[in-house]
């Protein structure tokens, strides 16, 4: 699986299927529409379980406002826990804040990305996000 | 006490009658043996009158326990007994005034006259009315203050939680306005591309005012969003080098440029002064921004920003070559929410002018426009540049 993206608005989802379906080459998406998904999904290995249930995301997309378990928890979680701590994870979200921002980078984001408002925008930073981090950048174990 | 004697104690005491301030000499039987003048003053009783009579005739409260207990002990040999102003007010209570009682301190002292073993109370009385009075002004004014300084404290504590009230106002602005706009024009987008085909002319020109439409709520949230943030001062940590400030303009312009095919003078030279960054980005983007937008009819915007420092000032100019603002609007648009076109003619929120204002206010600065009608304005900003090095200029990130 190439892309987990973590994001709870629908339309979001939506704007973000329709733009990796229309890029070049296709990619594997898998949606979890809220953080303690995410969580239960990225931490439920029991080890073996692990190859044999699902293989582990090349990039995470993560938003930060969520209900319940939010983005910021979310990476926490990821950056602290041993086996997945060297999966890229993008924050992609609405807020331009500084205080996410620097808490994001504090706790170990690899990217920080706004969503732009315009589609054309928003489809060219997809192409480049899934051009820098699934082809250009080289991740720290083979998929 | 035999007669002789007693005038032996007067004119061995005669001495205190020119002291200010009461005294008296008892006997352990509570016979008065001396009064001095100043009790005569005060008391309006004479040495005559009460010399050789008992105390308590005269003050019968003296038979109090509270008074009769510490008099004994000091009859018998004891420590000397003080009446404080505090507690007692007054051991031999007389009026100042009408209404008002001189407040005394009061000593009471075991002494021994030369020819004998006994024991006789020597009472000396102090007039601290004045005294008390001003420790209480005093301590009027004190509770003053410190009501003062709560009353100051609490108001805020109010602000502060009306900035973070503010500042998560701004935050759901950001996030909770933008969510369902951002699906509005990317769906609305898509549509316009892709579906095109599938409408009619009037349909697609609909559709294209949903697409106008969003662009346009966007701009008013980003500059909205940027109101709010001047005011509660977040996003004032960083400084750069001006030149750096400058660059950056160019790099974000460059776009609406081309769109509005205007000309842009930025200084060529600029002072090598350190400046807030997403301040200074509000003002002159913000100056720019309008001076392209408000251009003439068919006459292409050109923009020229100048700059430079006199006696501790950032003296910035902004010029442009266009509609021109008359001279009955110059206050009132830098108020929110103030247009003077309508959304046909330009496409401005209203929020522009009023942040450079704000963010010129937040500097120190003050800020005027010059303008003719159909001619262009110039807009002028004096900053005061804090004398502070870079160092200590770096320490405020935040």
């Amino acid at each position: 699986m190439d892309i987990l993206l973590v994001e709870d608005q629908r339309m979001d989802i939506e704007l973000m299927l329709y733009a990796l379906k229309k890029s070049r080459s296709p990619c594997n998406i898998v949606v979890m529409q809220n953080g303690q998904d995410a969580l239960n999904y990225l931490l439920d290995d029991n080890s073996e379980n692990q190859h044999a249930g699902h293989s582990w995301p090349n990039l995470i997309l993560l938003d930060l406002k969520m209900p319940g378990i939010d983005g910021h928890q979310v990476l926490a979680k990821i950056k602290q826990t041993k086996h997945l701590k060297q999966i890229p994870v993008v924050i992609l979200t609405s807020s331009s804040e500084l205080k996410d921002r620097i808490r994001c980078y504090d706790s170990g984001a690899n990217s920080y990305m706004v969503k732009p408002s315009s589609y054309h925008e928003f489809k060219m930073l997809i192409d480049k996000i899934r051009e820098y981090w699934l082809e250009l950048n080289t991740a720290a174990e083979d998929s | 006490m035999t007669e002789d004697k007693l005038k032996n104690v007067s004119h061995y005491f005669s001495m205190l009658d020119y002291i200010h301030g009461g005294v008296c000499l008892l006997q352990k039987d509570y016979t008065v043996l001396f009064w001095n003048e100043c009790l005569e003053d005060w008391t309006g009783i004479s040495k005559g009158d009460i010399i050789g009579q008992e105390i308590d005739q005269f003050y019968p409260h003296l038979k109090e326990p509270k008074y009769r207990e510490r008099f004994s002990t000091v009859f018998e040999g004891g420590p000397p007994a003080v009446f404080s102003s505090q507690f007692h007010k007054y051991v031999f209570p007389c009026f100042l005034s009408r209404k008002r009682l001189r407040i005394q301190h009061t000593t009471v002292e075991g002494i021994r006259l030369d020819d004998d073993n006994e024991i006789y109370a020597f009472i000396a009385c102090q007039d601290v009315t004045d005294l008390t009075e001003r420790i209480h002004a005093y301590r009027t004014m004190r509770d003053q203050a410190v009501e003062e300084v709560k009353e100051r404290e609490r108001a805020q504590q109010a602000l502060q939680e009306a900035m973070k009230e503010l500042e998560s106002f701004s935050y759901s602005i950001s996030h909770d306005l933008r969510a369902p706009l951002r699906a509005i024009q990317g769906f609305s987008e898509i549509l316009a591309k892709e579906y095109s085909t599938s409408l009619d002319e009037v349909g697609q020109h609909f559709l294209n005012n949903v697409v106008e439409a969003g662009t346009q709520m966007n701009q008013l949230i980003d500059d909205l969003l940027a109101y709010c943030r001047i005011s509660d001062g977040q996003e004032q940590g960083y400084i750069i080098p001006l030149q750096q400030l400058f660059e950056k303009i160019h790099r974000q312009i460059s776009n609406q440029l081309h769109e509005q095919q205007g000309i842009l003078e930025l200084p060529g030279i600029t002072p090598d002064i350190y400046v807030n960054e997403s301040l200074l980005m509000q003002i002159i983007m913000n100056l720019i921004t309008n001076g392209l937008l408000y251009h003439r009819k068919n006459i292409p915007p050109i923009v020229k920003v100048s700059c430079e420092i006199k006696n501790d000032f950032l003296l910035l100019r902004v010029n442009d070559n266009g509609i021109g603002i008359s001279k009955e609007y110059h206050e009132k648009i830098f108020e929110v929410f103030q247009r003077l076109h309508a959304n046909e003619e330009i496409q401005g929120t209203g929020i522009g002018l009023a942040n450079v204002k704000k963010a010129t206010t937040l500097l120190g600065g003050v800020l005027s426009l010059e303008s003719t009608v159909g001619e262009g304005s110039e807009f002028f900003i004096q900053l005061p540049i804090q004398n502070k090095n870079k160092i200590d200029i770096m320490k405020n990130y935040v």
